[in-house]
């Protein structure tokens, strides 16, 4: 009779317990490959060089309508050149996502992950994160969530890292 | 329940206590997280206590009509009560 409860226990506990860990300062993520908004594929390790700002986003996301724009404001004020926005959209259907660009007249580098494989791999834990790269794809800064207060330190980061 | 002197009385076994522990623990690990990118589900009509409120409106309406009452939906209202 132990024997059973133990090994019920322990399917219990095996199924309940989380074992990755959440990618934070100082780790690199591995590459991706995900479908872009521009038609092509685009993965992580072509954008090297450049300081990377991931946002994971999604249509539904309240948040999202205040960081997208934003975010799109400041990918124009800073350039392409030695850096690079990365909005990787979490919907379901990729739709949904260009309708909300097309309404917020955002012009993002977007990627499309509708399986959600790319935030499982980061173990995101809000909607929107930001991860902030430097040039050698190390993870600098993160950010969960998003507020218009937060603006400010988000733009302070991505300067000192560039 | 076991009859005693004193009347009814409630009484359980450490063994059913345990099984019901057990059963709670395995239903328990069936929970599904939900992850944050996942919580778009939660947004879709479906997802909602009342999936269809227009219809609900309407069948609402044809009520009142019929019992000339309304109200009591949750639909606040003043007045007399002899609609």
């Amino acid at each position: 009779m132990k024997k059973i409860i133990a090994f019920i226990l322990s399917i219990c506990l095996s199924v309940t317990t989380r074992n990755a860990s959440a990618l934070n300062v100082g780790d690199s993520p591995a590459d991706l490959s995900l479908k872009s908004n521009k038609g092509d594929i685009i993965q992580l390790s072509t954008l090297r060089g450049k300081v990377v700002f991931i946002d994971f986003w999604a249509s539904w996301c309240a948040s999202c309508a205040q960081s997208v724009p934003w975010l799109d404001g400041l990918q124009k004020k800073l350039g392409n050149d030695k850096f690079q926005i990365l909005a990787i959209n979490l919907d379901e259907q990729s739709e949904a996502a260009d309708a909300f660009l097309k309404k917020n007249n955002a012009d993002l580098l977007v990627a499309y992950d509708p399986a959600g494989k790319t935030p499982e791999a980061f173990q995101m834990k809000a909607m929107p994160t930001s991860y902030l790269l430097d040039k050698n794809g190390k993870i600098v800064f993160v950010h969960e969530g998003f507020k218009q207060k937060d603006a400010e330190e988000i733009e302070k980061e991505i300067q000192k890292a560039l | 329940m076991r009859q005693t002197s004193g009347g009814l009385m409630k009484t359980t076994s450490p063994k059913a206590l345990f099984l019901v522990v057990i059963a709670g623990l395995v239903l328990l690990a069936g929970c599904a997280e939900v992850k944050p990118w996942q919580k778009g589900n939660f947004t879709k009509p479906h997802m909602s206590f009342d999936p269809e409120p227009m219809k609900t409106r309407f069948a609402h309406h044809a009520y009142e009509s019929k019992e000339a009452a309304s109200g009591g939906y949750g639909i606040s209202s003043v007045g007399c009560g002899c609609k």
